[in-house]
């Protein structure tokens, strides 16, 4: 089993990112709506699947999906004009134990319609922190319940020190799954 | 603090019977608040804390404290009133155009979700609450010398010269045209990417109600535009005024139905209040405030609740219209398309009401709820006018009410609707004779009692699949809504919004006004023919629908495109292969449970057979054609087996 620290982030866009979604995760990612999430295995190993528009999808994974999409839908050996996976450099994850959805929700703000507030379960939202943008995202990691945040790269850093400062100097990397750097 | 902005801030608390007037500043640059009684605007909306008369072709400043709200009133009519406002010490943010169209994705600001006015650093600065002439510019500066010089009129009085000079004492520099919101400014990109300008839209009294976010410095002016077209040739004055924060002003957008109709207000539905705390996501949609999505849900997750369980949806803003008296069966035979000889007490059809020509009016389905007393459910508020004028044309004895106001509707949809409705329906047999749930079929009604509220239970709907629709009283809303929903809890049941509805009654075909039919466009071309009955001995537009019938110059099909893309309303549809166009998209959508790109489209009958391949054009049409084949006007359930389904055993 993948550990925390293997798992990466992946991006699936384009015109045909809903059909490749399909072909790698099976039918139920096209009942997600935007900002909900699914868990699920490939090739063997559980990831975690959030949809983002019509056709994009953010992808939790231990192993290179670009890898996997080709062998299990390309023909011949090459994705479908209209879609692109990759990982973006600038894009980092921080994740935290579930207890801080909570007290982390009430400290941010969010853009209507977007709601905060009650965050069920494989549900996500943009938000900020005070001047930090971010992903807010609940879903099980392991079975287990996180809250995962994205951020760009270069906020990462910022964002670890303002949720440590305000959940009452609670050491973040001293807790399983948490400010993973990715 | 510089001295004017002392000044300014002072004049933001004059009261109306307090006018002050400072000397330190010369006369035309106070924003001098006004105690006159003014008996040629509307009253006011709350408690006014300051207000002002900018006389015709002046402009004005004003300070309004945060939270405080301005009404911007357009006196005589036809008279644009350009905005700017800014914040900060030394008024170094201010409303950025481009900002604002690109955060709210409108040419202008809406009432609603995007209904903010940003800052150059996407702050907002106002708010859009309330409008009544739903017709601005953010394109255009205020108009400029360099306007009037270019035609003819060197020295011209101008918006942005005005603006100039009431700006300048407060150290803000002088511009050669201001980049304003520019109220009531009647503008549009047309068909050859040219911003067009006419004359504006407003009527006297039609006025904007923003809130402010921020303390505000703001400008308005009485535009003396009067070499074009743009205030009605002839610059009036504009009327500001500013009430107190501690208000709430609910938001409405003021809409003109017909020229002999009042102007009409968004309205709140019985289930609106508990529709808001489920999501922030309303859009305005035939005068009421409806959901477009519920938060933690959306579009997709709300389709397939419909699909597969059970959903909850608002339609309140249908019209209903009752006809009774002892013509009321000829009135409504002659109007309405169907042949209501068919139809008994506790039944229904679906049909529309067809004009002298052959177009439609409005579709809607015709209830009959007694021997003598018929329910005409549609969508606009003029239906109930044109049958009046038909009763009294044709010398019909027969009363008209218009009870939208006393009857809004849930529908309850999906394969599931049945399980959650049967426990709590204890149906009175008063109708239809039928006491039982399961024997109310397609196109049935009967009056009910749901945990002791009356309702009209209705198996009819807008989605393709089994389902019912509810009509109660508005007083009985919010504990019907609630009492739906801890039902349909168990099941499945989500609340549904608009766009999962848009999405679902495409698949089924089913056709929305103004994307399907118009007063020009005949049941034949909607895809309605079906519901024309050619026996009846009369019938509006008789002569005129065979004519059509013989002949449609285009008919309605459903098209799944090759691809993913998804097309829109208005693009071209083409024969394979030719440079020539055979219809146009009507409404489009992806089909999740299809798994297709899928269109409604109007074609000429030649290419109107099923399995004939066409395409049809993105972009502009040369760049990218995708192939698509002819099909049924319902790519989903064409024979509609899911809504008609037995449930009888």
């Amino acid at each position: 089993m993948a550990s925390e620290q293997d798992l990466q982030l992946w991006d699936i866009t384009g015109l045909d990112g809903l059909q490749v979604a399909r072909a790698l995760f099976g039918q139920a990612i096209g009942q997600l709506a935007v900002f909900q999430s699914m868990e699920t295995v490939l090739n063997g190993q559980a990831c975690s699947v959030l949809r983002l528009c019509d056709r994009n999808f953010r992808i939790v994974y231990p192993g290179n999906i670009n890898k996997v999409a080709l062998s299990k839908i390309a023909r011949p050996n090459a994705l479908p004009v209209g879609v692109q996976i990759q990982q973006y450099a600038w894009l980092k994850r921080v994740v935290l134990p579930i207890e801080f959805l909570s007290p982390l929700t009430e400290r941010l703000t969010v853009r209507a319609p977007h709601r905060v507030k009650n965050l069920p379960n494989h549900q996500a939202a943009p938000a900020q922190l005070d001047d930090i943008a971010i992903l807010i995202w609940q879903h099980p990691i392991k079975e287990k319940p996180v809250v995962e945040l994205h951020v760009a790269a270069n906020r990462r850093d910022n964002l670890i020190a303002i949720v440590s400062s305000k959940e009452g100097n609670r050491s973040l990397t001293g807790q399983t799954a948490t400010g993973q750097r990715l | 603090m510089p001295a004017a902005t002392e000044s300014a801030a002072t004049k933001s608390a004059v009261t109306k019977s307090a006018v002050t007037k400072s000397t330190e500043l010369p006369q035309e640059q106070l924003n001098t608040s006004t105690s006159i009684q003014h008996s040629d605007i509307p009253p006011p909306l709350g408690e006014v804390v300051a207000e002002y008369r900018i006389d015709a072709g002046t402009a004005q400043t004003y300070r309004v404290d945060q939270g405080q709200y301005i009404q911007i009133i357009d006196v005589e009519g036809a008279q644009c009133s350009d905005f700017l406002a800014f914040a900060g010490e030394r008024y170094q943010q201010e409303i950025d155009a481009t900002v604002t169209r690109t955060l709210n994705g409108t040419a202008n600001p809406q009432v609603g979700l995007h209904g903010k006015y940003f800052s150059q650093t996407m702050q907002p600065l106002v708010e859009v609450v309330q409008s009544t002439c739903d017709r601005h510019d953010s394109f255009l500066l205020a108009c400029t010398p360099r306007y009037y010089e270019d035609a003819g009129y060197p020295g011209h009085p101008s918006c942005s010269e005005n603006f100039n000079h009431v700006l300048a004492p407060f150290g803000l520099a002088n511009r050669a045209g201001w980049p304003a919101i520019n109220f009531f400014f009647n503008t549009e990109i047309d068909c050859a990417r040219s911003v067009a300008a006419g004359e504006s839209w407003s009527r006297p009294g039609d006025y904007v109600l923003l809130k402010a976010h921020q303390t505000l410095l703001c400008a308005s002016s009485a535009c003396p535009d009067d070499i074009d077209p743009a205030n009605g040739w002839q610059p009036t004055p504009i009327h500001v005024r500013v009430y107190a924060a501690n208000q709430t002003f609910t938001p409405k957008i003021g809409k003109r139905i017909a020229p002999d109709f009042p102007l009409q207000l968004t309205q709140d539905s019985a289930f609106t209040s508990s529709i808001r705390q489920l999501t922030d996501d309303l859009i305005e949609y035939n005068g009421f405030w409806v959901p477009n999505s519920f938060a933690h849900q959306g579009d997709y997750a709300e389709y397939w609740a419909l699909r597969t369980r059970a959903v909850l949806m608002d339609l309140s803003a249908l019209r209903k219209f009752d006809v009774t008296g002892q013509d009321a069966f000829s009135l409504l035979q002659y109007a309405f398309s169907r042949n209501l000889e068919k139809v008994s007490v506790g039944r229904s059809a679906y049909g529309c009401l067809p004009n002298p020509h052959g177009g439609i009016v409005d579709d809607g389905i015709v209830f009959q709820l007694g021997e003598a007393h018929y329910r005409y459910v549609g969508n606009c508020d003029t239906d109930g006018d044109w049958l009046q004028r038909l009763a009294e044309q044709q010398g019909l004895d027969v009363k008209i009410d218009n009870t939208s106001s006393q009857l809004h509707n849930l529908a309850l949809q999906g394969p599931l609707s049945f399980e959650i409705l049967e426990p709590l329906a204890q149906l009175s047999g008063k109708l239809s004779g039928l006491s039982r749930l399961e024997e109310v079929g397609y196109f049935q009604c009967e009056f009910a009692e749901i945990e002791s509220i009356p309702v009209l239970i209705s198996r009819t709907g807008y989605t393709g699949e089994l389902g019912y629709e509810l009509f109660v009283h508005p007083r009985y809303g919010p504990r019907l809504w609630q009492t739906l929903m801890k039902a349909g809890q168990p099941k499945g049941l989500l609340p549904m919004g608009m766009s999962a509805l848009d999405r679902a009654r495409i698949e089924a075909g089913l056709l929305a006004a103004g994307h399907e039919f118009d007063d020009l466009i005949s049941p034949y071309q909607a895809g309605i023919g079906w519901t024309v009955s050619t026996k009846k001995p009369d019938l509006v537009g008789k002569a005129a629908l065979a004519a059509i019938r013989a002949h449609p110059p285009k008919v309605a099909v459903g098209l799944v495109l090759e691809g993913n893309e998804v097309a829109a309303h208005g693009q071209n549809v083409y024969a394979a292969g030719e440079r020539w166009r055979i219809g146009q998209i009507t409404s489009a959508t992806f089909s999740p449970i299809l798994n297709a790109s899928i269109a409604i489209a109007q074609v000429v009958p030649e290419y109107a057979q099923t399995e004939t391949a066409v395409e049809v054009g993105f972009l502009d049409n040369i760049k990218r054609r995708m192939r698509a084949t002819i099909g049924p006007l319902a790519a989903f359930d064409p024979t509609k087996s899911r809504a008609r389904i037995s449930l009888t055993k």
